[in-house]
């Protein structure tokens, strides 16, 4: 088995309706916004990102779904930056271009629609967000988009916890668009807001950076765990992070719920925020997955 | 680094369900297209595929790759608990189009975030097989899918990070996916022949294939890959750069990291799609760097284009072929576009390295480089 590494998240950029550039992110952190759950409700994010790709070309970006302006923009503003010829790119979405899909399967079934706009239907393919990137800035990198629904926060721990593993940079990206389709499950009440990140994931060799820990397969576990108990900062879902917080135990939690509110791909942007925030020292990474925890320690 | 093999395979395609049926009837003269029904919302002919529901089970996609595994089940359960990789372009897009009118009107219960998003296929998995599969992700980009899937699975195998894999390709049509193409005039109106003179576009096909890969096989192994490599045009969003620089530049990646030259090559199993712009530039990039000469076919010929499935499909019906040294081609009375490379019937012929190409949407190509292991005896199910 190869060895696990350490690895640092570098050229991140965040953005949603509150967050366009790493002051943003700063002065949120500054107002307490991931540490403190009273003052989330009157800093949430909304569905429009003012500006959002405005580097792009106007004709293009009218023909382009919001996942792909975000998705173009935070690489642009992030992790494109110092893009190699040999970095692999990863999309991570949940939904994927479901605003697309929606207004096509509309035309399709309640319209009855013998045809659809062309740029429509290619726009509803999952990897053409990654595709217009590549097209905008004429490159030709390895380019794969991985999308699971609610689970995508678990496809994200295998993909990243396997892909470490090769010991070689890559470059995660994250994006979700806002869509009315996801209000017709009645079941499911969940505020999904557009939200995008990205960041080079690379190989440290100076043993500061993140990698993976363990697997707990209870809380217990967890708690009793000698890496929990040595470090002050512990980054966690808002779950585990209204859980935890009213436990006494003394310690600094933080969570990236307030950027990404109901989300599924939290963990994403969770596992950059020390780095993003330049907390220096140690910290944990924690993500809860069917009472399964998956625990990342940072060392900055 | 470790060898990577393919140790077992099956496909589900409008050939038939199951290596067995698939085999035999790519060797009939039979022409497996579906002609709709004037009642039929979707007028173009494409390759169908049927199979039962599976109980609780109402995702075609899900089905299919119940049914896949179910027929090399034998096999894969001895390595269980095994990672699975899945690779699909529409989910279950066609379950919310049958739904989509109720939902709107508030009329029904659907479990859309269950069901229409892409991991209602590993779920379905899982719900059956519960802790004999490690669900790894869902790949989805577009028509390379299955490619990039196996793609993955093949650079964790090769670096020894897991020692098998199930890797499944699956995709089932959906007035979505059938009238978006068309509107791209990307459809042949009678039926495609791809890699022909005279082809006009591309059939559409759905179906699903499954393949095995071990590091150390349990059985006699089929074929090794060898390698995968992939790169993005940079170019446009649905239609590929013109001289097919970046497809070049994948496939010779592919074969100087397989280890051997172009030369060694024996045969190519194209992307193919029957479009008049892919086969014009992949034919184009294949003659530039094989001008002696390639033995060059599509499988589409016999499914449709398969979209997310198409490579692992194409690959497990290449597999049956090359068992008995055969490639089977289906031209009917259309003109190869080069008879240098592309066959206008079926020939023999002895093949030890192949190429298997798969390209898609946002200009996103594949290349993989196997190996054929001679094992005459082996039947797979």
């Amino acid at each position: 088995m190869p060895e696990n590494n350490f690895f640092y998240i570098t050229d991140i950029s965040v953005i949603n309706s509150k967050i366009k550039t790493q002051n943003d992110y700063i002065e949120l952190n500054e107002k307490g916004l991931f540490q403190n759950n009273q003052i989330w409700e009157s800093n949430k994010i909304t569905e429009t990102i003012d500006e959002l790709g405005s580097s792009l070309p106007p004709r293009l970006k009218n023909r382009m779904s919001l996942l792909s302006i975000g998705v173009c923009d935070v690489v642009d503003r992030g992790a494109g930056k110092n893009l190699k010829e040999e970095d692999e790119l990863i999309l991570f979405t949940c939904f994927g271009e479901i605003e697309t899909t929606n207004k096509i399967i509309k035309n399709i079934i309640i319209d009855n629609f013998e045809h659809v706009s062309p740029t429509l239907f290619h726009n509803s393919v999952h990897h053409t967000s990654l595709g217009y990137y590549t097209i905008l800035k004429g490159v030709n990198n390895w380019c794969t988009t991985i999308s699971d629904g609610l689970k995508t926060n678990f496809s994200f721990i295998n993909f990243l916890n396997n892909n470490l593993l090769l010991n070689q940079n890559f470059i995660v990206v994250h994006g979700d668009e806002y869509s009315d389709f996801n209000h017709l499950d009645k079941n499911i009440h969940l505020d999904l807001f557009p939200v995008f990140i990205s960041y080079k994931v690379v190989v440290s060799n100076n043993g500061v950076g993140f990698k993976f820990i363990n697997c707990f397969n209870s809380i217990d576990e967890l708690l009793g765990d000698e890496k929990f108990k040595n470090t002050d900062n512990i980054f966690m879902d808002k779950i585990n992070f209204l859980k935890f917080k009213k436990s006494g135990i003394n310690k600094k939690f933080f969570t990236e719920y307030p950027l990404v509110l109901d989300n599924p791909c939290g963990i994403i942007y969770r596992i950059a925020m020390p780095f993003y925030l330049n907390i220096k020292g140690a910290s944990l990474i924690i993500e809860n997955i069917n009472e399964k925890y998956y625990c990342y320690e940072v060392k900055l | 680094m470790k060898k990577v093999f393919i140790s077992s395979y099956s496909s589900i395609s409008a050939l038939g369900i199951g290596s067995k049926e698939s085999s035999y009837n790519l060797k009939s003269d039979k022409d497996f297209i579906y002609y709709p029904e004037k009642s039929d919302k979707y007028k173009l002919p494409f390759f169908k595929v049927e199979v039962p529901d599976y109980k609780n089970v109402i995702n075609k996609c899900s089905n299919i790759s119940l049914r896949l595994l179910s027929l090399i089940e034998e096999y894969w359960l001895k390595l269980a608990p095994i990672p699975l990789f899945i690779a699909t372009s529409t989910g279950g897009i066609r379950e919310t189009e049958d739904n989509f009118t109720d939902l709107i009107n508030k009329k029904c219960d659907y479990p859309l975030f269950g069901k229409h998003y892409l991991n209602c296929i590993s779920d379905d998995i899982k719900n059956k097989y519960k802790d004999k599969i490690n669900n790894f992700f869902t790949i989805s980009t577009a028509c390379s899918s299955a490619a990039q899937a196996l793609l993955k699975a093949f650079l964790y195998l090769k670096n020894g990070i897991i020692d098998k894999a199930i890797v499944i390709g699956v995709d089932s049509l959906s007035l979505t996916t059938m009238i978006g193409f068309d509107s791209l005039k990307l459809v042949s109106h009678s039926r495609s022949i791809p890699l022909s003179l005279e082809r006009d576009g591309l059939s559409l096909g759905e179906g699903g294939g499954i393949l095995v890969l071990e590091t150390e096989p349990l059985d006699e192994p089929f074929c090794e890959i060898l390698s995968a490599k992939s790169t993005s045009d940079g170019f446009h969003i649905s239609s590929p750069e013109p001289e097919g620089k970046q497809q070049a530049h994948c496939i010779i990646k592919a074969v100087t990291s397989a280890g051997i030259d172009l030369n060694d090559i024996d045969y190519i199993n194209a992307h193919g799609t029957g479009t008049l712009i892919n086969d014009e530039v992949e034919m184009k990039v294949i003659k530039n760097l094989f001008p002696q000469g390639k033995t060059v076919t599509s499988t589409k010929t016999f499914i449709g284009h398969t979209l997310g499935a198409s490579a692992i499909i194409e690959l497990s019906l290449v597999i049956d072929m090359l068992k008995d040294d055969i490639i089977y081609q289906k031209m009917g009375k259309n003109t190869p576009m080069d008879k240098n490379y592309i066959p206008d019937k079926t020939v023999n012929k002895k093949i030890k390295y192949f190429i298997k190409n798969s390209f898609g949407f946002g200009g996103n190509n594949v290349c993989l480089v196997l190996k054929k292991i001679n094992n005459p005896d082996k039947i797979n199910a």
